[in-house]
């Protein structure tokens, strides 16, 4: 097998090429069922996007009913909120990958901004790019980008995907990448110096979607 | 006094859609006035949201107040459970104030 070739098949399958150079490689080229192909999606577009479109086809994909994607659907809002609050440019980058065989999905979530270490260095200076990062993801670590922000998002994520459904994330921001993933029934954070620089943020996020907890939708009240 | 959040804004996961929220909420719960709030079809809420519409409520009424004026109801899953961790986690932060 042609691993190149191969690898350069799936990237114009998955728009890539059409993203970056503004057309596919093969015309004939299109996203696979298996792909939510690299978009850009502007804030104001992505939390429709995401119930409209990234969660029936994950729904589809894993046999899940969609009343128990919430979680994962705040997961991503929460990302993208984070790109308007934090970013110049509102906007992301995005692609996800379902594995059938293996029950997994990952998903890719890049912005274009100045990136955590710069972000965190407002109000906690002294970090080394990787121990920003995980700073970011503490509880209610905010750099108060605006002042609504109680830094509850970036743990939301950590928590949902690591904590519950015992999957893995991984944040490169500048020269620092950390990956989060539970070590028995700890948490860890895994830091490291990424050799090449990455701008903005990117964040992968995976998981076994058989991990994802099934319900029969039933609304409640909820009494204090 | 039912609000349904449906139809006051398209979906909970803004601080812009908070905010539409908490200026009905308050308008009621400043005068005392009981308020359920109805989450029939929304699929899911944010922090952002939460934090503009119920914890700045919370700020400006008390803990207390807010929890006997206000009542949720037709909540799934991941609303109930955020709204619950929200609340949960001011009640905390009023004790240790305490």
């Amino acid at each position: 097998m042609d691993v190149r070739r191969t690898a350069i098949k799936f990237l114009d399958d998955s728009l890539f090429f059409e993203q970056h150079i503004g057309s596919k490689l093969n015309p004939e080229s299109s996203p696979r069922p298996t792909t939510r192909p690299l978009i850009e999606v502007r804030h104001t577009e992505s939390h429709d996007w995401i119930r409209n479109n990234f969660i029936p086809w994950l729904s589809g994909c894993c046999e899940v009913e969609e009343h128990d994607l919430g979680e994962l659907a705040t997961c991503l809002s929460e990302l993208f909120n984070n790109i308007d609050d934090h970013t110049e440019l509102d906007v992301g980058s995005v692609f996800a990958q379902w594995y059938p065989q293996e029950s997994r999905i990952i998903v890719a979530l890049a912005d274009f901004g100045q990136g955590i270490p710069l972000t965190v260095d407002r109000v906690c200076g002294g970090l080394s790019d990787y121990e920003a990062i995980v700073k970011a993801f503490e509880y209610e670590f905010t750099s108060k980008s605006t002042p609504r922000n109680q830094g509850i998002g970036l743990n939301f994520l950590l928590q949902n995907v690591v904590e519950n459904l015992n999957g893995k994330l991984e944040v490169n921001s500048a020269h620092g990448g950390v990956v989060f993933q539970k070590d028995g029934n700890l948490l860890r954070s895994m830091p490291y110096e990424q050799k090449g620089y990455c701008p903005g943020t990117l964040i992968v996020l995976e998981f076994d979607t058989t991990a994802i907890e099934r319900s029969d939708g039933q609304l409640e009240d909820i009494t204090w | 006094m039912v609000i349904i959040i449906c139809d006051m804004v398209s979906s909970c996961d803004t601080n812009a859609q908070g905010d539409v929220v908490k200026s009905a909420l308050l308008t009621h719960l400043r005068t005392n006035q009981c308020v359920a709030l109805d989450f029939s079809g929304v699929f899911n809420v944010t922090s952002s949201f939460l934090n503009t519409a119920f914890i700045e409520a919370v700020e400006e009424l008390g803990l207390d107040r807010f929890k006997r004026l206000v009542s949720i109801k037709n909540a799934n899953r991941q609303v109930t459970t955020m709204i619950k961790s929200r609340i949960s986690d001011r009640a905390q932060k009023a004790v240790i104030a305490a």
